[in-house]
């Protein structure tokens, strides 16, 4: 993955990293995975049920260890999404850009992810696909951008077919996700307390948002 | 098994039933109440045992959750749907923990109460509910400091230690703390000392402390913290610190995660509807398009089972879904992204073979699904879950996942015979018109992801939302059932293992091999002469009304100007009349123009409840008999439209409402029986709430079955006269207020403080300026329902007398009971229901009565009692003076009208020329219980 070796000390670093790939049925979000883990793109569409992958790869030059679990776009499937959901350390929101409804299905599992956390805020990116299909754009860009502003979330746009984007957004939640993770391990007190503590801290969480 | 069996014949029993009881369903207005309500998660608990939830609404047991051992969570994830609910006002769920020996009681660790109100949304609404009530956070502080200072006052008194506490519960009331309020000079509060005092002052009526739980009224209402009672050691101030939620405490919170909804429908007379029903009938597939794109992602669910159910009943289910899926696919520039949307063709295919499959899912999955959950062995397949085992795990996992999947295949393939043969209907017009736009290899995809993307494999991998199981699978569970629907989903997608997923694809044997059935049962599944299955499903029971009303609320909401001009001139251009319309319609308080003489009765289905407010107008036969041919009403004339909606009228014809004016209100009316529900005195709306003790009983026993197990481990003061129902009785106070002063009678969780204080004296009108005792009336009285809901074949006497109302002749007079009351006195019971509504089922004479029956469990509320008795009696006094006026007047009233009506010689039964006989056969089930009822109806002639 183009990291050099780097003897990573913090255990924390080599705990597993859940990353859980939603969004609405057939966007994309197997061949963005695929994409990512195997590096070809799936021309078929055959939907997803569940399933689950494993991949070491270096991040910021420290070693990671993700498991990725590519889910199911329909809703039938939403009690495991529940499951699924409570597990995971870090989201990729997954829509097309050229499908609308899958657009409009973005903020309904974004608030599920942050209610089932108990969280306001959570590692979470949202990613417009198949950007390649600009003809078919249904979806502008800014409204995108505007919406994953609202979440406070970032947003990308992708293309798992031209492989654009595509470690980008994997990466990016990586950082979040340990970005997360460290500012939750780093005071013990409520979030409260927190705010009042180290309005610094807030601040930089904004900046890596922002990204 | 046999439980879920048993279930699923009662719930049609129960709507056949409910049928029968009230035939005129749907010539009335009515409220359909339901609730669906998911327990998802317990959060903060200690990871000590099983924990499980009991659910109250209203203080009746409604359901009960499994008990499931903390992982991470406490995950439970069940749904609960109660249909046809009485109008409840809160919900109650209770967090047991279980003991560990079968002689201990479960624990009560705490309970969730919400609002109804809080519930009432069209989506569900979702959110984690800290156990106990909610406060602003200052509030918990107050009370926190308030609560300690306490404890170091009251320093001889040590609420935790076991010993001291014999007396179950002490009382403390407001008095003793006040010293302690004075005295709070604390830091806190320096600057605004003043201020929080009196603050207190008024939000504080009464507390008390108990081993394991904190109980403050306040203003907002009754804070009741059940604190898990761990460890003695803890100190009490952190116990009580924490119990609020304080920080003090490093425990989280605990919460339970609750996902529910709360749908209160008014559903208007069918009729009201029949133009809207024409609307979507003829316009479905433009209607669906151009709402696609405006209807709320959360909607688009709903919305589309309620058309898919409307059409259903229209008989035209297969034109609508064939028409939307084949737009769809028109639609789609991309063929393989076929079906796989959320959109309203997905979902109202999806509905509906939820509507119509779901016998053919049981039949197929159950027995095969009952078997992978029992069984514990895994059949993870996947080397990197696996992580270090021999090989030969792997080998037997690997068998014993083929094994599965065979079978499940197996029972797919062979349970053909039983799709639906509507369901086959659909796909096979969808494979004919597929095949006429040379789209034929597109058939297989729009099946396949019909049946098995959505609908065999979500069954599979979660059987309990599709209640195959009542519980959600364990973890290991979970993953078996994900690798069966996922090796079956790649089979229904013709598509091999590979590349995604190495380790799945041993299975590739398996999907080679079967790869031409699949084909083949795709084929059978769609080709009509073959699909040999029901004809209709049993379960396809659809209210019309309530689906109407439904899709009359989403048009509302969605239907905006812009597609109103859309529209002009073209067939949809009639939407917005329409809604006009139903909108009109439903202010109306009474349907008269519906050609049933009918005065409205908000309830749905509880025509017999002997508690009715208003007697409907039929019941005055003698007005009806000499009722022209032509329609119901020239005698009625002048109060058809609109009755009066006092008492003060000379009409014939009151509206309820008119006997719950405010000043009524605060007494009670009882019947003689001691049967009726004392929930009817607070609400103008109350009758709705009277329900709760038939259909809904009937429905739910198999819930209450469930909790049954656990209620007869808990304490029970009431003296219960009889068996299953009263069991749950225990549950049910009837009393709504949700506040302070009103406990439960027994095993309900306030119960368990139930001996409780009460406000101090102190606190009562006077002493303490700015503090007053909340004038709350529905809380003065305090009623006990003494007998079970009505199953009792003594009260209500549900036989079939088959078409002998036909033979009445018009001027005779039978009462059910066959007691023929001749004269004076028949017109006084004809005319006493309406001053009286609520009284009693049996047909002996009616006196006005209103009895204040007191309650027999321990009551705190002597205090209450000793100020407001007089009160109360007066109030009753003047009641009872005021009905017998009333009654009186009333009487003289009906004679005449009566002796006016049987002047006129033609006796015609209005409703019987616009229902039909087959209701009126009807009418002879649900009349029993009044006997007036009877007289309704005439000789046709």
């Amino acid at each position: 993955m183009g990291g050099r070796s780097n003897n990573t000390t913090a255990a924390q670093q080599n705990s597993i990293l859940r990353i859980v790939v939603v969004g609405g049925g057939g966007v994309g979000k197997s061949a963005l995975t695929i994409q990512f883990i195997q590096r070809y793109f799936v021309q078929d569409y055959d939907p997803t049920i569940e399933d689950s992958y494993t991949k070491q790869c270096f991040v910021d030059e420290d070693l990671c260890k993700l498991e990725i679990l590519d889910t199911a776009g329909q809703e039938e499937f939403s009690t495991m999404r529940e499951q699924y959901l409570r597990t995971g350390s870090g989201f990729l929101i997954v829509f097309a850009v050229t499908d609308r409804n899958s657009f409009e299905e973005v903020k309904k599992l974004h608030e599920l992810i942050c209610r089932i956390k108990d969280r306001d805020d959570f590692p979470i990116i949202l990613v417009g696909n198949k950007a390649d299909l600009e003809n078919e754009r249904h979806v502008a860009r800014h409204e995108a951008e505007e919406l994953a502003h609202r979440l406070a979330i970032p947003y990308l746009e992708c293309s798992a077919k031209l492989r654009k984007n595509v470690d980008e957004a994997f990466f990016d939640i990586v950082r979040l996700v340990r970005k997360y993770q460290h500012d939750e391990r780093m005071p013990v007190h409520t979030h409260d307390d927190r705010k009042l503590e180290s309005p610094i801290k807030l601040k930089k969480k904004k900046n890596c948002r922002i990204q | 098994m046999a439980k879920k069996k048993k279930k699923k014949r009662r719930k049609t029993i129960t709507v056949c039933l409910r049928r029968s009881m009230n035939p005129r369903r749907d010539l009335q207005k009515r409220t359909e109440n339901s609730l669906l309500i998911w327990i998802l998660e317990g959060k903060g608990l200690p990871a000590k045992r099983k924990y499980y939830c009991e659910m109250t609404l209203d203080k009746t047991l409604y359901g009960k959750t499994s008990a499931k051992a903390r992982g991470d969570n406490v995950f439970w994830g069940e749904n609960f749907e109660f249909q046809m609910l009485p109008k409840i006002e809160e919900i109650c769920i209770s967090l047991f923990r279980e003991s560990d020996s079968k002689k201990k009681k479960d624990t009560l660790v705490g309970y969730v109460i919400i609002g109804i109100d809080q519930l009432a949304s069209k989506s569900p609404v979702e959110r984690c509910q800290n156990v106990f009530r909610y406060f602003s956070p200052l509030f918990h502080r107050l009370l926190a400091i308030i609560l300690s200072r306490l404890q170091i006052m009251r320093g001889e008194y040590d609420p935790w230690d076991p010993s001291s506490h014999n007396s179950a519960i002490i009382p403390y009331s407001l008095a003793s703390v006040y010293p302690s309020i004075e005295n709070l000079q604390a830091e806190e509060f320096s600057n605004e000392n003043g201020r929080v005092k009196n603050m207190l002052k008024t939000f504080l009526w009464s507390f008390k402390l108990k081993k394991n739980y904190v109980r403050v009224s306040t203003l907002f209402g009754e804070y009741c913290r059940y604190t898990v009672n761990n460890t003695q050691q803890d100190s009490s101030a952190s116990r009580i610190a924490s119990a609020l939620g304080g920080k003090s405490s490093s425990q989280e919170v605990q919460s339970i995660r609750i996902k529910a909804r709360w749908q209160s429908v008014d559903v208007l007379p069918l009729r009201v509807y029949d133009r809207l029903s024409e609307l979507l009938t003829y316009n479905y597939l433009d209607l669906c398009q151009q709402l696609e794109p405006v209807l709320n992602v959360r909607d688009k669910e709903d919305f589309a089972t309620s058309f898919v159910r409307v059409m259903y009943k229209q008989n035209c289910a297969v034109e609508y879904l064939a028409d939307l899926v084949m737009a769809e696919i028109g639609k789609l520039d991309n063929d393989n992204l076929m079906f796989r949307g959320n959109t309203v063709a997905t979902k109202s295919m999806e509905s509906f073979m939820k509507l119509v499959a779901s016998d053919y899912l049981e039949f197929t999955l159950r027995d095969f699904i009952m078997t992978v959950v029992a069984c514990e062995d895994s059949c993870e397949v996947d080397p990197q879950r696996l992580g270090n085992v021999p090989s030969s795990v792997l080998d037997k996992n690997r068998a014993l996942l083929t094994r599965y999947v065979e079978v499940a295949w197996t029972k797919i393939i062979n349970s053909v015979h039983m799709v639906p043969k509507i369901l086959g209907k659909v796909f096979a017009t969808l494979r004919l018109r597929l095949e006429a736009q040379n789209r034929g290899e597109h058939a297989e995809t729009i099946i396949s992801s019909s049946i098995f993307l959505r609908f065999l494999c979500p069954a599979i991998l979660s059987p309990s939302l599709f209640n195959l199981v009542a519980e959600f699978p364990s973890i290991n569970n979970a993953r078996n059932l994900t690798l069966i629907a996922k090796t079956l989903q790649n089979l229904a997608n013709f598509s091999k293992f590979g590349g995604k997923e190495p380790h799945m694809e041993f299975m590739n044997t398996f999907v080679d091999r079967e790869w031409n059935r699949m084909h083949e049962f795709l084929l059978e599944i769609s080709t009509e002469s073959k699909s040999v299955g029901p004809d209709k499903s049993a379960d396809a029971i659809v209210d019309a009304g309530k689906e109407l009303s439904l899709i009359g609320s989403y048009l509302e909401e969605v239907w905006s100007p812009l597609l109103q001009e859309k529209n002009l001139n073209k067939p949809l251009g009639e939407v917005k009349q329409v809604l006009t319309e139903l909108a009109e319609a439903k202010r109306r308080p009474d349907h008269a123009i519906f050609h049933s003489p009918m005065v409205q009765q908000p309830s749905s289905d509880y025509e017999n409840s002997p508690q009715q407010n208003v007697v409907p107008r039929h019941e005055n036969v003698p007005a009806y008999r000499s009722t022209p041919p032509t329609g119901q009403a020239t005698v009625m004339g002048r109060s058809m439209n609109r009755p009066a909606t006092h008492l003060m009228t000379s009409d014939d014809y009151v509206l309820s409402s008119a006997f719950q004016t405010p000043s009524l209100r605060p007494a009670r009316l009882s019947d003689e029986t001691g049967t009726s529900s004392s929930r009817t005195s607070d609400k103008t709306t109350s009758s709705a709430e009277i329900r709760d003790d038939t259909d809904s009983d009937f429905e739910l026993r198999d819930e209450l079955g469930r909790g049954m197990r656990n209620r007869k481990r808990l304490p029970r003061t009431d003296a219960s006269p009889s068996s299953s129902q009263q069991a749950s009785s225990g549950y049910m106070s009837n009393n709504p207020s949700r506040s302070s002063y009103s406990n439960s009678s027994s095993s309900s969780p306030v119960e368990r403080m139930a001996a409780l204080s009460i406000a101090n004296p102190v606190f009562g009108p006077g002493p303490s300026a700015g503090f007053s005792i909340p004038a709350e009336p529905k809380e003065i009285v305090y009623q006990k329902r003494a007998s079970p809901p009505p199953y009792d074949p003594e009260v209500h006497q549900y036989h079939y007398q088959p078409m002998q109302v036909y033979a009445v002749p018009p001027d005779c007079q039978l009462s059910p009971r066959g007691q023929s009351v001749p004269g004076i006195a028949s017109q006084n019971r004809l005319s006493l229901p309406r001053t009286n509504p609520r009284a009693s089922r049996t047909s002996t004479l009616l006196r006005p009565s209103v009895v204040n029956v007191p309650d027999d469990w321990e009551r705190q509320g002597d205090y209450w009692r000793d100020t407001h008795q007089m009160d109360q009696y007066r109030a009753r006094d003047e009641m009872i003076k005021n009905q017998a006026r009333e009654i009186e007047r009333l009487t003289r009233e009906n004679l005449e009208l009566k002796n006016q009506i049987m002047s006129s010689t033609k006796l015609v039964d209005s409703k019987r020329s616009d229902s039909g006989a087959s209701e009126d056969s009807y009418d002879s089930l649900s009349s029993l219980d009044r006997p007036t009822r009877k007289s309704l109806v005439v000789l046709p002639n």
